[in-house]
């Protein structure tokens, strides 16, 4: 049986393979300084989608996550600079710091709620800023870890870059398959209404966990590509701003979709690394566009284009019947 | 009295919030099948009782036993699992979502699948006949793609029966199913509850007595967190402290 695509998805798909495209060319096409900002963009996509996997899909506004991509980081770089491991045992390491931080701080945060949850988040990213100042002999305190190398078959910037879009894309598909199972309903039910959520069966304190866990998952992959992209960690990727970032991305964008994070994370890493060279008061400009989206599109820029969008389709849909 | 275990038995429940009492030694129990209603003025402790038996209130004084089994200090997701059902007074449904995901997030809930992150959703087999079902039973077929803040009241308090529903529960308590809703509407509401399944034991709140009175076998009143009365919808109608107690209200 041939399904119809509606039009709006051949867009869409479109639009994909367009991404897609650029994304493979990208080291072709752009210097190297470009094609790291796309690595650190894609990153930084990754990041902002784990947090809105929580705060878009659940209604839980994190400001910890970066804690928990930290965490991994420093994990990595622990094992690299001060132990000397090979890259599995790195890579092992980050992945056990990141979920364990994951776990630690869902346990601490499962049982609460709204501006609850993100004192409790923020503390938790706080935790994890004071540990990396004061734990000199494990993360180097405010000189961080330094001279941590890529994995050898992946050294050259851009067969990094490649690994990136690789392992973006494919985390991207994975949190695309959750948010649309059966557990990903739950979590748009449990956003709702987390009393009628109890009353249906479910039990939302595990729900909460399992979400916050798989969130910690994908924001410690983020961390490991970052800190492998970057060659050091220091406590200035944990700090709140970090965290904060990542909310900033996703509302720009838009929250409760998969490519608004993406989007946001583009835009802000373009103003960060490109507009700056241009503009003196680039953080005015951020703030500004921050504003003017929270005004004027508060579901984000992905959002605002879906309601233009809907609203064009009514109007061609109407068309016919008025000329009539 | 019938000697069978009563599929719900609350058993002298007091529920105290600080100085107040809400519930006042309250007992019932409610055979497997039978229809009860729980009727009183406002404040009378009517949804207190309800939220002691559902969970959401742990009884200071007193059991709660569901399906034969203590479940005094259960959570409310361990009581819906066993077969409990509820809806609410002010709706809580998932309004940014439309009426088929509301009613596929209460069909998987009884069932493993509500963990499942590694496949897609498909409403079709036993999930789309249940949610089908559901929705025929409470006339709101048409409506199953409509997002529910779209709906009117009307619609949203039978889309509240049709999500308990949906979750296949034994016992059902319906909080106050006509609220809100204009004379006719109550009629249409009352034909609703009285057509489903009759194997579906039945407690509910009304505030419209003559309504709750048509719909149920057996009637518990109570006033200011106490018992008063206790009966068939007959004996109730011409029990005079009844009567009193809702000329005073």
């Amino acid at each position: 049986m041939i399904r119809r695509i509606s039009l709006k998805t051949r867009v869409l798909l479109v639009l994909a393979a367009i991404g897609l495209g650029i994304g493979i060319a990208a080291p072709y096409l752009f210097p190297k300084y470009i094609v790291g900002l796309i690595s650190l963009a894609l990153i930084g996509g990754l990041f902002a989608q784990s947090v809105d996997l929580l705060a878009g899909y659940v209604g839980l506004v994190t400001l910890g996550q970066a804690g928990i991509s930290g965490a991994a980081a420093y994990g990595v770089g622990y094992m690299a600079s001060k132990v000397g491991a090979g890259f599995p045992a790195q890579i092992a390491v980050g992945l056990l710091t990141g979920i364990l931080a994951s776990l630690l701080f869902g346990l601490m945060a499962m049982r609460s709620n709204d501006v609850y949850f993100i004192m409790i988040t923020l503390a938790q990213g706080m935790i994890v800023w004071g540990l990396s100042i004061r734990l000199y002999k494990v993360t180097g305190a405010e000189n961080g870890l330094t001279g941590i190398p890529r994995p050898e078959p992946v050294n050259p910037y851009w067969k990094y870059y490649y690994l990136v879009l690789v392992v973006v894309v494919l985390c991207w598909m994975l949190l695309g398959i959750i948010v649309k199972s059966p557990f990903g309903a739950s979590l748009k039910g449990l956003r709702e209404s987390e009393t009628r959520m109890r009353m249906l069966g479910y039990n939302t304190t595990a729900q909460k966990l399992y979400v916050f866990m798989l969130a910690g998952f994908f924001a410690t992959i983020a961390g490991i590509l970052l800190v492998y992209l970057n060659g050091f960690i220091s406590p200035s990727s944990v700090v709140l701003a970090a965290s904060a970032l990542g909310v900033l991305e996703a509302i720009l964008g838009g929250v409760g979709t998969l490519v608004g994070p993406m989007i946001g994370a583009f835009i802000i890493v373009a103003i960060q690394n490109i507009v700056s060279i241009y503009v003196d008061r680039w953080p005015t400009l951020m703030g500004l566009i921050f504003v003017v989206v929270v005004l004027f599109a508060r579901r984000g820029l992905v959002g605002a284009i879906s309601d233009v969008w809907n609203r064009r389709q009514q109007e061609v849909s109407l068309e016919p019947q008025s000329a009539q | 009295m019938t000697s069978a275990l009563p599929i719900l038995h609350v058993d002298d429940v007091t529920v105290r919030f600080g100085g107040v009492t809400a519930v006042d030694g309250v007992t019932l129990r409610v055979e497997r099948g039978s229809r009860w209603a729980v009727i009183g003025p406002n404040g009378a402790g009517k949804t207190t009782l309800f939220k002691a038996i559902s969970g959401e209130v742990r009884p200071t004084i007193g059991r709660v036993h569901l399906f034969g089994a203590d479940t005094s200090r259960a959570h409310p997701n361990r009581k819906a699992q066993r077969g409990l059902g509820r809806t609410y007074q002010v709706s809580e449904l998932f309004q940014a979502l439309t009426v088929e995901e509301n009613m596929a997030i209460a069909a998987q809930a009884r069932t493993p699948s509500r963990f499942h992150s590694w496949r897609p959703l498909r409403i079709r087999g036993w999930i789309d006949e249940r949610i089908t079902s559901a929705l025929d039973q409470l006339q709101i077929s048409d409506e199953r793609f409509t997002v529910v803040s779209e709906m009117s009241h009307g619609q949203q308090r039978s889309l509240e029966i049709a999500i308990a529903l949906a979750t296949k529960p034994e016992v059902l308590l319906l909080d106050e199913p006509a609220a809100g809703l204009s004379a006719a509407e109550r009629r249409i509401m009352k034909d609703l509850v009285e057509s489903l399944p009759r194997d579906l034991t039945i407690v509910l709140i009304e505030h419209d007595m003559e309504i709750a009175l048509e719909l149920v076998d057996r009637v518990l009143v109570l006033d200011n967190g106490k018992m008063i009365a206790e009966g068939n919808p007959d004996e109730i109608r011409s029990n005079q402290h009844v009567q009193d107690v809702y000329l005073k209200s």
